[in-house]
């Protein structure tokens, strides 16, 4: 069973009687259970609308969204998931345990366990010295420390984070990512939007990237790397290097020749075996090959392009 | 049931650990107080005076409180956006609106069992000055007071339901408190809505009116702070005919609310 099954999703924010504002137009994806999914797009794509409709907040115009086979509309998906919003705020008139024991009774926390599992938590976001300070004192780093701390509470299967590591300091961000390996480790699913590539890069096994109300490419980093190679690269040492690299001209993107060493480029894959047959066969020796793909920024402000 | 209260104890907290809703208590306790200080006006006049300024100082100020609290508990759950982080638990939408409203409920029955003992007190110790300077008690219908008092609580709770009904459909607390005091208004008028209607002939006004007078909750025969003073009580069947009134009325509000609730979209 996937963790969430999304497909052909429509949803438009209605401004007034008549006026609709499209926002997704025929949404699919799937996440799969264990792993982080990054949920890419630029600003107003739609990620925090789509993470609401995960959470039952909006209700969609058409399509099938589910949560561990559970419509998303259904109490029961609830269960599962531990949500985290984007720039999340508190009452005000309460500090961190306070407000993380009252999350625990709703979420039906067994009670004798909540005060032992809040300071768990507390430490573990690193918010120790700010537990008893009302939270609106918190600044915005602070606030998005106890705001992944109340997602984590009850130990949910599904982690829904809308940007978790916006507004974070470098300390702040480290920390984050341990305890996404962590969840990940003890088999969780992770689904989280962002536009920080760095991260997605680091962070997630699968990435989906949103682009006007539809996924506009998915896959594992690799997979979305490998579709975008710019070229692959081929370092030959030996004194026959010039006529080897001679020889290959026609398939070739470029060859620049040192002493004894030939760097040749070319973009079709098929020409690796073509090459490496010929290595053996001749005096020279290869000294590297190598895959030059676009970064995933590339690739992101690439798709932006197009929509 | 057990979700609706958690969310409910949190709303009283919130409640009074609000600065304002302290300020209007203390104001009011000490309003009271300075009732003692009214030099005595004529014998036995004083003790009514007296007795209506308390019930009516506390009846005032635990409106406004109310109609205030009221419309910004769930107003400012959904502007600061903390409702996402309630309604993302497993807890439907109905169980977080009773939830608010008990919440409000409990903090109605505090603020009138202070502001409660706080008249009854009042009342007993003027009455007593009363008879050391004069050698004259004034009789008191402590019982009749504490029913005015008690259906104090009951126009709160019905003011609660109004302002969980206008949080739901209004998008701004400020317009939201503004309709509820304007319904709580016309609620304690419609007893004169109805000597209007006996004068105007015109048919279709007499309509607009009776629904006006039917559809207003009717806060007037809530009221009963005059009879007390005289001890006229409401007998059993009244009494019993009023409670449900405000049970079937808060029930309509509140059922009212929910439904708009489930579809609404929380941003
Ligand atoms: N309540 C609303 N009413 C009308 N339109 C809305 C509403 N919320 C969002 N939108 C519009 O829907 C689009 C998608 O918004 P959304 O918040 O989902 O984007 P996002 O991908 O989360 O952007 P960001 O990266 O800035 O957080 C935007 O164009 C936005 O203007
Ligand atoms: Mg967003």
């Amino acid at each position: 069973m996937k963790t969430i099954e999304c497909k052909d999703i429509h949803f438009s924010y209605k401004a007034g009687f008549l006026r609709h504002y499209r926002v997704l137009k025929g949404l699919s994806f799937d996440v799969d259970q264990r792993g982080i999914y990054g949920f890419l797009g630029i600003n107003g794509s739609g990620k925090t609308t789509t993470i609401k409709l995960l959470n039952n907040f909006i209700k969609k115009d058409s399509g099938t969204l589910t949560i561990f086979g559970f419509d998303a509309q259904d109490i029961k998906a609830r269960a599962y998931i531990g949500y985290m919003p984007e720039n999340p705020s508190f009452y005000v008139y309460l500090n961190a345990k306070e407000f993380l024991t009252f999350i625990s009774r709703l979420k039906g926390v067994h009670k004798p366990e909540i005060k032992e599992r809040i300071d768990i938590l507390i430490k573990l976001v690193g918010l120790e010295r700010h537990a008893d300070m009302p939270i609106s004192k918190y600044s915005r780093g602070m606030s998005q420390r106890l705001g992944l701390a109340q997602a984590l509470i009850g130990d949910p299967e599904l982690l829904i984070l809308d940007e978790p590591m916006a507004n974070l300091d470098p300390i702040g961000r480290r920390v984050f990512r341990e305890i996404f390996f962590k969840l990940k480790e003890r088999g969780k699913t992770l689904f989280f939007s962002t536009h920080i590539i760095p991260d997605v890069e680091m962070i997630c096994d699968k990435v989906g990237i949103l682009m006007d109300g539809r996924i506009a490419k998915e896959g594992s980093i690799d997979e979305l790397l490998s579709s975008h190679i710019e070229y692959i690269e081929c370092v030959i040492k030996g004194k026959e290097a010039g006529l080897f690299a001679e020889r290959h001209k026609a398939h070739t993107l470029s060859v620049t020749m040192q002493t004894d060493t030939a760097i040749i480029r070319f973009t079709d894959k098929k020409f690796v075996d073509t090459i490496l047959k010929d290595i053996v066969g001749s005096t020279v020796k290869l000294s590297s090959l190598e895959e030059h793909t676009q970064s995933l920024e590339d690739i992101f402000v690439h798709e932006a392009g197009r929509a | 049931m057990k979700k609706a209260s958690i969310i409910a104890l949190n709303t009283l907290k919130e409640a009074i650990r609000n600065r304002i809703v302290y300020a209007v208590m203390i104001l009011m306790l000490l309003g009271l107080l300075a009732s003692q200080l009214l030099t005595p006006l004529t014998m036995g006049e004083q003790i009514k005076v007296i007795q209506d300024f308390s019930m009516t100082f506390i009846n005032f100020f635990s409106i406004i409180v109310t109609v205030f609290v009221g419309t910004s508990v769930v107003r400012r759950e959904l502007d600061l956006k903390t409702i996402q982080l309630i309604l993302s638990r497993p807890i439907h939408r109905y169980q977080f609106i009773i939830g608010k409203f008990l919440g409000m409920v409990l903090l109605d029955i505090i603020i009138i069992f202070i502001m409660g003992m706080g008249v009854m007190l009042n009342i007993f110790l003027i009455n007593k000055s009363v008879y050391y300077s004069m050698w004259y008690f004034h009789e008191i219908h402590y019982i009749a007071i504490l029913e005015a008092i008690a259906f104090m609580a009951l126009q709160l709770i019905l003011i609660n339901a109004v302002s969980v009904f206008f949080s739901a459909i209004t998008s701004s607390a400020v317009i939201g408190a503004l309709f509820t005091f304007f319904l709580y208004v016309v609620g304690m008028f419609t007893q004169n809505l109805n000597d209007l209607l006996k004068m105007v002939h015109k048919s279709y006004i007499t309509w607009i009116i009776k629904i006006i007078y039917y559809a207003v909750p009717n806060f007037s025969t809530l009221d009963l702070k005059n009879e007390a003073i005289y001890g006229i009580i409401p007998n059993i069947n009244q009494a019993l005919f009023l409670f449900s009134y405000v049970v079937l009325y808060t029930g309509f509000l509140l059922i009212v609310a929910i439904l708009i609730f489930e579809n609404k979209e929380i941003r």
